[in-house]
């Protein structure tokens, strides 16, 4: 499985990363939306996960410029994770085109759960990261 | 021969909210300005334009800036698209989009009436889905949210649509019931009540109440007329010339029917029901003995008639008389070729009949309270009406006053108040400007205040979440000591208290900002406060308290915001479990009407350490702990009475406190009490203890494997089997509530100890249900022989999801399945592994 985490804060990309880790799946990262959407030109990933307040695009408009797409990675799943606390945060975020919405800090579990849950429909025929 | 009426179904009632809004007339009427009105004319007379209109509509407004209206304009549009696809018999496709437009619709005033609508569309979907429960359930939830929002006609909607999943039970009893309570709730609207008498007076029939129904089929009848609906009046003259020809009343019968081909004769919208008026007169014919003219009337029924158009249930009594009718004059093809379609129809029928049942077969009822929900509906107008003319009554009284007190003291008191009009003009003018000074100051402080807490929580999270962060997956490493382990879950531990607070501080920042929402729904009362306190009692008895639930005294559904309710709960209890050292602790609800309106009074009493009373004036503020010293074991933010109070305000009630130090304290939650209607409850009509014998049937417990991996298996394995839950340890899986009922466990070899896996292959030795799958790692490293021996299937890495599955389902027990199976994974081993389970024979399946 491959994962593309866009985060502008070197803390929080480790964190991710380690616990990907721990779920046994190895991240691939960006500093910045511009440089996320690069690579999501350039690579195939399974879902990405993407932070909101970055330097540059902010990472709604990151998504609707993916969502804009006209090839098939246009609907890759996508996960904001955020420290926003703003009140109707979940519903702006669904409606720009995220699929879910996890709040910092953030809860392994819950991570697991939502990437086992979005990349579920994708994964029909394909090899395990088990 | 009884034939079955033909009624509007629970889409056809989704669909008449849209179609008809108000009871006008379907012709063409000038284009409106109003976009609404033109997407909902367009969807309704041709619904293919009207899903283009609503996709163009829904892009135009997605390249606007964003902002609630663009989202209710987006969100309108798709309610429109999706109402069109299920015009045009595309109700699997329109699911998904009603799915998404609900998660997505904002709780304003006018999006909950959107969500209102959205929900009925659904509930239409599922029933035509044969989803009967589900549905519902969304029928229920809008029925809801509309006596919420004062919307009476469309929560009369709501429950015509639970008449309809009745009539689809073949319940005629609660059909007629639910009917009944639309019609009292709400009767403004012909189309409403037509389509409410036509299918009361079916059942009627049905149940051979045949005076009644007939009086229902006249009033049916009338509405069709106010409306002006040929169609309509076509469709219950037909209805009413079967009854007729069941009671054995032929003359009757024709010139009903008459007067029914007459009408669709004369107008095109009408004509698409002649073949059934066609239909139901070979009928006539049939039972006057003259099977010759019936054949004659049901090929004239039949002609012109697309295959796909006869495959329609509409058409199961016209297909049951033509084969009845063919057989009599010996025409024994033809007769076959209705027949088959005949009981094609009717199977589909019946078994539309038998799930639908099934579906509501666990349900209980309670109609104690249904009476209420109406009379509060009721009494609700009466109120409005007296109190308007109180309201006119005392603004006559006050102008006949002022005119006879003007007359007679006139004069004399102009020039005082004149005088005293001077001085009082200039204090107030002062006393308003110092008002609007503080106020100004006061609100800025408010909002301020808002936005700190709001702030703080925000830039608190982010360091959070590298402390909470790393303590997990630090936790998450196998290999730790003892003591390691134990300082972690001590930082572990102390990074959710700190979460916890920075929760609680965002939580009253948003309710004394007068942003957060609240959502009533109709809800199990009894239920909720039994689950409060269950959540509660393993603590409470660990430390030796008792804690008990009295709610007899109230009635078990009501109409309320349950999470809102159960956060407060939370909070009193866990305070109540904090500051009470021996005894217990009661919960009561009770009822009080000796104010307008019933209220809802939950109190949580315990024999704790009790509150000073110079201290209960402020027990409710922020942070304020009357005995600091206190450990903060539970939620210890300070914030829980602060919170709680607001919301108890915020949902219309209050909270209040008595206490006396020493003995104890009653924290009481008052709400006003609304009344809802019973809800159904499924349960699970499986039994735990029989074997699964199919697939869809199956229980399986993974144990190990990579965490992300196991989660896509399960996400995956729920469209195949029953339930599918994973844990990480053999321990983890032994607390697991699926233990004891599971069919197959399945192991990785690499997560579990030599140990560990020789202990689960006893258990399921034991077992004579139980299957177990042992997942071998791809580099043939070996796993220990008696696991090898005595697994019923080895899948080796890696694998694929279906991999799995089709083992599952190869090794169900079954007469001629073979009782085990191996598989070499999506990259293919060299050869196959063989097993040998329990002594049986062996077979090789390769994938």
């Amino acid at each position: 499985m491959q994962i593309l985490f866009v985060e502008d804060d070197a803390m929080n990309r480790r964190v991710v990363r380690d616990m990907l880790r721990v779920g046994g799946v190895e991240m691939s990262e960006a500093v910045d939306a511009m440089t996320g959407l690069q690579m999501i030109d350039d690579e195939d990933f399974d879902l990405i996960l993407m932070d909101l307040r970055m330097p540059g695009i902010d990472g709604l408009t990151a998504v609707e410029r993916i969502r804009a797409r006209s090839d098939a990675k246009a609907s890759i799943p996508i996960i904001v994770i955020t420290a926003d606390t703003a009140p109707d945060l979940r519903r702006v975020c669904l409606g720009r085109g995220a699929d879910d919405l996890l709040l910092k800090p953030v809860a392994m579990e819950d991570l697991f759960e939502a990437i086992g849950r979005l990349t579920a429909a994708r994964s029909a025929g394909s090899v395990l990261p088990i | 021969m009884a034939i079955a009426r033909v009624r509007f179904s629970a889409v056809g009632i989704a669909a008449m909210l849209l179609l008809w809004p108000a009871a006008s007339r379907a012709t063409a009427t000038a284009p409106s300005a109003d976009w609404v009105a033109n997407l909902r004319q367009a969807v309704q007379l041709d619904p293919a334009r009207g899903e283009r209109l609503a996709i163009e509509i829904e892009a135009q407004a997605r390249l606007e800036p964003p902002s609630d209206e663009r989202q209710l304009k987006i969100l309108t549009a798709q309610y429109f698209r999706a109402e069109a696809m299920l015009q045009l018999n595309r109700a699997d496709a329109a699911a998904p989009i009603v799915n998404l437009a609900l998660e997505q619709v904002p709780a304003s005033p006018a999006g909950k009436k959107l969500k209102g609508q959205l929900l009925l569309a659904r509930a239409g979907i599922l029933s035509g889905q044969g989803k009967a429960a589900q549905s519902l359930r969304d029928f229920q939830d809008a029925y809801g949210l509309f006596v919420n929002i004062k919307n009476p006609r469309n929560a009369a909607v709501a429950l015509m649509g639970i008449g309809s999943i009745y009539q689809d039970a073949g319940d005629p009893d609660r059909v007629l019931y639910y009917y009944k309570l639309a019609d009292e709730a709400y009767s403004g609207d012909p189309l409403l009540g037509l389509s409410s008498a036509n299918n009361q007076a079916n059942a009627l029939a049905e149940a051979k109440r045949f005076r009644e129904a007939e009086a229902s089929y006249r009033r049916a009848l009338g509405f069709a007329q106010t409306l002006q609906s040929p169609l309509l009046e076509a469709r219950i003259l037909n209805n009413i010339a079967g009854m007729q020809i069941d009671l054995n009343r032929p003359g009757e019968a024709a010139a009903t029917l008459n007067r029914g081909l007459t009408i669709a004769q004369g107008d095109p919208a009408a004509a698409g029901w002649r073949p059934l008026l066609l239909g139901t007169k070979a009928e006539l014919a049939l039972a006057m003995d003259r099977p010759a003219e019936a054949v004659l009337l049901v090929e004239r029924a039949l002609a012109g008639q697309t295959s796909a158009a006869l495959a329609d249930q509409s058409y199961r009594a016209l297909h049951e008389v033509a084969y009845k009718a063919y057989a009599r004059v010996g025409r024994s093809a033809d007769a076959l070729v209705h027949l088959e379609a005949f009981r094609k129809l009717d199977d589909e029928g019946r078994a539309l009949v038998t799930e639908t049942s099934a579906a509501l077969l666990a349900a209980r009822f309670d109609f104690a309270n249904q009476n209420a929900r109406i009379a509060a509906l009721k009494t609700g107008q009466l109120q409005r009406d007296v109190a308007l003319a109180q309201l006119k009554a005392r603004q006559n009284a006050i102008v006949l006053g002022g005119l006879l007190a003007l007359t007679t003291i006139v004069a004399a008191l102009l020039l005082l108040y004149l005088r005293s009009l001077q001085k009082s003009r200039d204090a107030v003018r002062a006393a308003n400007v110092a008002l609007t000074d503080v106020n100004t100051q006061l609100s800025h402080a408010l909002s301020a205040k808002s936005r700190f807490l709001a702030t703080t929580s925000h830039e608190i999270r982010t360091p959070l979440n590298g402390v909470l962060g790393m303590a997990q997956v630090l936790l998450a490493e196998p290999a730790l000591t003892t003591e390691v382990r134990q300082r972690l879950s001590l930082l572990r531990d102390a990074g959710e208290t700190m979460r916890r607070l920075v929760d609680d501080i965002l939580e009253f920042a948003k309710i004394d900002a007068g942003s957060i929402e609240i959502e009533k729904t109709c809800l199990d009362l009894h239920a909720l406060l039994d689950q409060s306190v269950r959540f509660w009692q393993p603590q409470a008895n660990g430390v030796g308290l008792t804690i008990a639930l009295e709610a007899d005294a109230v009635p078990r559904y009501i109409i309320e915001d349950g999470r809102r309710l159960q956060q407060i709960l939370y909070n009193l209890l866990a305070n109540a479990l904090k500051f009470t050292e021996s005894g217990g602790i009661t919960v009561t609800a009770t009822l009080k009407d000796d104010q307008p309106g019933e209220m809802l009074l939950i109190a949580v009493t315990d024999t704790g350490v009790g509150i000073p009373h110079e201290a209960l004036g402020q027990i409710f503020e922020m942070f304020n702990q009357v005995d600091s010293s206190t450990t903060r074991q539970f939620s210890g933010s300070g914030l829980g009475l602060a919170i709680s109070l607001n919301l108890a305000r915020a949902l219309g009630g209050d909270l209040r406190v008595a206490s006396t130090l020493g003995s104890g304290s009653t924290f009481t939650l008052h709400l006003p009490l609304v009344r809802g209607i019973p809800l159904v409850e499924t349960e699970l009509l499986q039994s735990s203890t029989s074997a699964a014998p199919t697939l869809a049937q199956a229980r399986v417990l993974m144990i190990g494997g990579l965490p992300i991996g196991q989660r896509v298996l399960a996400n995956v394995a729920t469209a195949y089997v029953a339930k599918f839950d994973g844990v990480a340890t053999v321990d983890a899986a032994r607390l697991h509530p699926l233990w004891p009922a599971a069919d197959f466990l399945v192991v990785d070899s690499a997560s579990v100890s030599e140990t560990d896996l020789l202990a689960l292959v006893g258990s399921v030795a034991d077992s004579r249900r139980l299957r177990l799958i042992v997942i071998h790692p791809a580099e043939k490293t070996g796993i220990p022989t008696a696991a090898f021996d005595m697994a019923d299937g080895i899948l080796a890495r890696p694998f694929t999801a279906e991999d799995l599955m089709r083992m599952l389902a190869d090794l169900l027990p079954g007469p001629d399945r073979p009782n085990d199976a191996t598989t070499t994974g999506k990259s293919g081993a060299e050869e196959p592994l063989r097993t040998v389970g329990r002594g049986r024979e062996h077979a090789d399946l390769v994938r």
